[in-house]
């Protein structure tokens, strides 16, 4: 004697059965329950009927319009299309959900990057720099040049003196200069103490 | 990896000749489940052409832990859900059914048994009504069926067991005999 609960079980099988989709031994045991208990026949019997239905159904339905596959290939040649066109920006929302968040993760922090860089900007002398800087055995004076002081300006003062930048400028403006003859490093750091546009100019020890 | 499977890793490469390939093997039962359930032609083609689309943008996604149509089934039912959503289909379309009454169907030998399961179907709820498309037209396992519709097995039974009191139900109210069939 099978268990309410075994029972139940089969008979939620049983449109399975009537399709014949059901492997041999539960095929079997689904007979044997069927020779004897007349509430599950009469289940099958209904399922049966759905199942005749179904068939009859199937006979009737319509079949795919020929020509749907050439508009398959046309709209994925326009999709792939679209998609070259959109390769520097991406539709990051059409990725898989991980890799869209990383790349909005990166964008988002790429931008607030820049912002800060901008922003630090405003906060820097804008004065000269020195590019590919040597070691260099000449006097060296640190300079401190006014902060509305221009390129030009800058200079003529090292042409005055034969001065050049050897570093700088720091965060804070400050200049390394390098006085080629050393006999003139006097009248060189003199020269710059008088000057109008120079704020500070001290030997570096 | 069997034929199918291989089919699929040949159309993540780009292999166009491989979707065709699919297509010719699954259109056919794509195409009628899509039909029934949003029940318009020219909706089903549009779907079709979204289906398989996804079907190419998506093979690499593609596990194969199942038959490669119960995973066209699963993408063509999401592609469909949200369209019905957009769209009320079955709104007015069964109101030559809906009222059916005792009186229609009063001489139930006068009419084929198919005739009436069709249209006691077609009262059906498309979420009752989907679940018997995909056993009874389509063949498939209680495991392809909740994998299809994202539902526990369980889920995929009681929801069987619900749409046999309903079309008992719907039966009844056509008027049909209840000897003639239970």
């Amino acid at each position: 004697m099978l268990s309410s609960k075994k029972l139940e079980e089969i008979k939620s099988m049983l449109p399975l059965y009537s399709k014949k989709l059901l492997s041999k031994k539960d095929q079997d045991t689904i007979e044997a329950v069927l020779k004897q208990d007349q509430e599950m026949q009469k289940e099958l019997n209904f399922w049966m009927m759905i199942n005749k239905g179904y068939e009859k159904l199937k006979n009737e339905m319509p079949e795919p319009p020929k020509n749907i596959y050439s508009k398959i290939v046309a709209n994925i040649e326009n999709i792939e299309k679209e998609n070259k066109q959109k390769f520097i920006f991406p539709n990051i929302f059409k990725l898989n959900p991980k890799i869209s968040f990383a790349l909005i993760m990166a964008e988002f922090l790429l931008i607030i990057g820049f912002i800060f860089y901008i922003f630090n900007l405003k906060y820097e002398y804008r004065t000269l720099s020195v590019n590919e800087i040597k070691a260099d055995t000449s006097y060296k004076i640190n300079v401190v040049f006014k902060e509305d002081i221009r390129e030009k300006e800058i200079r003529e003062l090292l042409t005055k003196i034969n001065a050049r930048i050897i570093d700088g400028p720091s965060k804070s403006g400050l200049y390394v200069l390098g006085i080629k003859d050393e006999k003139n490093k006097d009248y060189a750091l003199d020269f710059l103490r008088k000057s109008d546009v120079v704020f500070l100019a001290e030997p570096v020890n | 990896m069997n034929e199918e499977q291989e089919l699929i890793k040949r159309i993540s490469q780009g292999d166009e000749e491989a979707l065709k390939m699919v297509y010719q093997n699954t259109s056919r039962n794509v195409y009628q489940y899509i039909f029934r359930l949003c029940n318009n032609k020219e909706t089903a083609e549009d779907l079709m052409i979204e289906t398989y689309t996804q079907v190419w943008l998506s093979a690499k996604r593609f596990k194969g832990d199942s038959r490669v149509l119960t995973w066209i089934f699963g993408i063509a039912r999401n592609l469909t859900m949200n369209e019905i959503k957009k769209r009320d289909y079955w709104h007015g379309d069964l109101t030559d059914m809906e009222n059916c009454g005792p009186e229609q169907f009063g001489f139930t030998h006068e009419r084929e048994t198919e005739d009436l399961v069709n249209i006691a179907i077609r009262q059906l709820s498309v979420k009752h009504r989907e679940i018997l498309d995909l056993i009874f037209m389509h063949e498939m396992s209680y495991e392809e069926v909740a994998k299809i519709l994202n539902i526990p097995i369980n889920t995929v039974k009681t929801r069987i067991f619900y749409a046999k009191e309903k079309l008992k139900e719907i039966f009844e109210n056509m008027g049909v005999n209840k000897d003639a069939f239970f």
